[in-house]
């Protein structure tokens, strides 16, 4: 029996509560494996996100329009690239369950400043040529069991049409994929801004968004101050950000996901540290009279130190584990949910890098009053012998 | 007379209980002689636990030195102490003190984890402790499912598993039927005149302490015996 076989023997000796401590950890690292997992995938996706690419949007919010006319003065503006926008659909197929998210684009320009988007050129040249064509990704399409030449309807459940009906036809052109540095995952239903514009019922010559092309990246600033104060005095005033910045924002609306990333692990952490730093005071105090007979037969204070933390560090790096091994199936189901909005879900290494970090300062936490109380422990006063 | 494997030299005590400071030993003197078989009877409160405590490094002495096979250990950190216990010394104790969730062969095997003996010799190791005392059918019993006298039995063999020169036994049969108590005396007999182990015995029982080559009587931490207080 080695000292690796005597810790597990140990820590397993009261099943229940062995078993409850490992759950209560994993579910902690499953929060935090899923929350920290979630905002580095995110980031992972976002640093690919060229630096000169810029987003304009209405200063209010993103959900308010711009006139269509702000894209051509934004193009006129020194060091632009190229500029397309485009239009959110809010889009589902035969019922609200199955949300499919959908851009109203400009076909011509749109794809130059989407580079995720791999698609084949006879594909692209059917959807640029062809005003009621719409394009999808390959796993939604799969999904949906579309075919090139399908009439495919569109629900918008923002905007009806000139009949007043949601429901929108067009005419399916085939998929495109996206690049493997981006995450394969994700993506959305593409469809003409033309033929969205004339066709709905308000918020004609529109648009939801400027997507900018700086000719370099030390271009992007001047340009994003210029850009807002261009429309500065004009009834729809700009924001104007970095396309990374954007993206972030726009998950982030509402609460900023690394302070939730934080808030909830520091949380869940700490309760850890509270529920398994007990009840490793309580199993080791239950056990001193065991610690003493060890310290008897030659067992040395820093060897009974060790065996109690290796305890705890067991304890907190079996449940940890198993938290993050739940938090990969988990992101690996939710990869292959079809027209899931999210970004490719991933356990990059560093956060199971600072994951078995966090793991083995719990584990030293937790286990380190009741190892320094064996350390110490006198034989003579555990025995009763005094 | 062979040479003492351990000497107790003007040793001193005492424990500070609830303010009042109680002396255990004033002075006190002792060679435990190689191979020899000692049992030590006395009242409550005479010392003889603390004498236990002083031979086997469990506790220190306020002043005088202790000398074992030369070496004075009654300086030595709780380190060195611990790896001396663990080479030189084998403790039985009176309520066992096996671990409940080991099987018997588990916890013989405990002191043979702090030597470098591989897996397959402290395997044999064990079968060989077991057998001596009698309980190689036991192995995997766990001390729930073995009596008294058997657990008594099984901390025997964890006792001499290292293969220590000194046995410290303390009450040994305190706890044990008559039947049982002789068996446990006859092991230790056993131990002391076949292997040559040195074995110092705590005892209350008159008929136990009659089983050493050498009884000792303890008294307000001083030997009453003639042959020892002229030490």
């Amino acid at each position: 029996m080695t000292d690796v076989r005597l810790i597990l023997h140990n820590l397993f000796r009261k099943l229940v509560r062995t078993l409850l401590l490992i759950t209560a950890t994993m579910i902690a690292f499953l929060i935090y494996g899923t929350l920290a997992g979630f905002d580095e995938s995110i980031e992972q996706v976002y640093s690919k996100i060229p630096a000169d690419r810029l987003i304009t949007v209405n200063t209010i919010n993103f959900t308010q329009p711009l006139p269509y006319a702000y894209v051509n003065r934004v193009r006129a503006i020194e060091g632009v690239e190229r500029a397309s926008h485009a239009n959110w659909f809010g889009g589902y197929y035969r019922e609200e369950r199955n949300q499919v998210a959908t851009f109203a684009v400009d076909p011509e320009t749109y794809m130059d400043v989407a580079p995720e988007i791999r698609v084949d050129p006879q594909v692209r040249d059917r959807f640029v040529g062809t005003r009621g064509a719409m394009i999808a990704p390959r796993r939604l399409a799969e999904q949906y069991g579309w075919q090139v030449g399908d009439q495919v309807s569109l629900f918008s459940n923002i905007f009806p049409r000139e009949n007043g009906s949601y429901a929108w036809p067009f005419e399916f052109a085939g998929v495109y994929d996206i690049r493997a540095e981006y995450g394969e995952g994700g993506g959305a239903v593409l469809i003409h801004y033309d033929y969205f514009n004339e066709a709905r019922r308000f918020g004609r010559d529109d648009v939801g968004w400027i997507t900018i092309d700086a000719v370099s990246p030390e271009a992007a600033d001047r340009i994003a101050e210029e850009v807002d104060a261009l429309f500065a005095n004009s009834r729809a005033q700009t924001e104007t950000s970095s396309a990374a910045a954007f993206q972030r924002g726009f998950l982030e609306q509402s609460i900023s996901i690394a302070s939730v990333v934080t808030l909830v692990s520091t949380a869940g952490f700490a309760t850890i540290l509270l529920i398994v730093g007990n009840a490793m005071v309580v199993a080791i105090r239950e056990r001193t009279r065991e610690v003493a007979v060890l310290k008897t037969l030659g067992f040395g204070g820093v060897r009974i130190f060790r065996l109690i933390l290796g305890e705890s560090l067991a304890l907190v790096l079996i449940g940890g584990a198993l938290g993050l091994g739940l938090t990969a199936l988990i992101f690996s189901m939710l990869s292959q949910v079809p027209g899931n909005p999210l970004p490719p879900l991933k356990l990059y290494p560093i956060t199971i890098a600072t994951a078995v970090g966090y793991m083995v300062l719990l584990g030293i936490v937790t286990g380190l009053i009741p190892a320094v109380g064996a350390w110490r422990l006198k034989i003579v006063t555990a025995l009763g012998r005094e | 007379m062979t040479d003492p494997i351990m000497r107790l030299e003007g040793v001193c005590k005492g424990y500070r209980r609830g303010g009042e400071e109680i002396q255990i030993f004033d002075r006190l003197t002792i060679d435990i002689e190689t191979g020899a078989f000692i049992s030590i009877m006395g009242p409550s409160g005479s010392g003889k636990t603390t004498l236990l405590n002083l031979l086997g490094g469990l506790d220190k002495p306020d002043d005088g030195r202790i000398v074992f096979d030369g070496q004075e250990i009654q300086g030595w950190g709780e380190s060195r102490l611990a790896k001396w216990r663990a080479a030189n010394v084998g403790f039985i104790f009176q309520f066992y003190n096996l671990m409940p969730s080991m099987s018997a062969a588990r916890n013989v095997e405990l002191p043979l984890l702090l030597t470098n003996y591989s897996a397959k010799e402290r395997r044999r190791r064990v079968a060989t402790a077991l057998e001596v005392v009698g309980l190689s059918d036991r192995a995997r019993h766990r001390p729930r499912e073995l009596s008294g006298g058997q657990q008594q039995r099984v901390g025997i063999a964890r006792a001499i598993v290292a293969d220590p020169r000194l046995l410290l036994a303390d009450e040994p049969t305190g706890d044990l039927d008559r039947q049982s108590a002789d068996e446990i005396l006859s092991i230790l007999s056993l131990l002391n005149r076949d292997l040559n182990k040195t074995v110092v015995m705590v005892t209350h029982d008159p008929q136990a302490a009659s089983r050493a080559r050498q009884e000792l009587h303890l008294d307000k931490g001083r030997f009453t015996d003639a042959q020892v207080a002229a030490q």
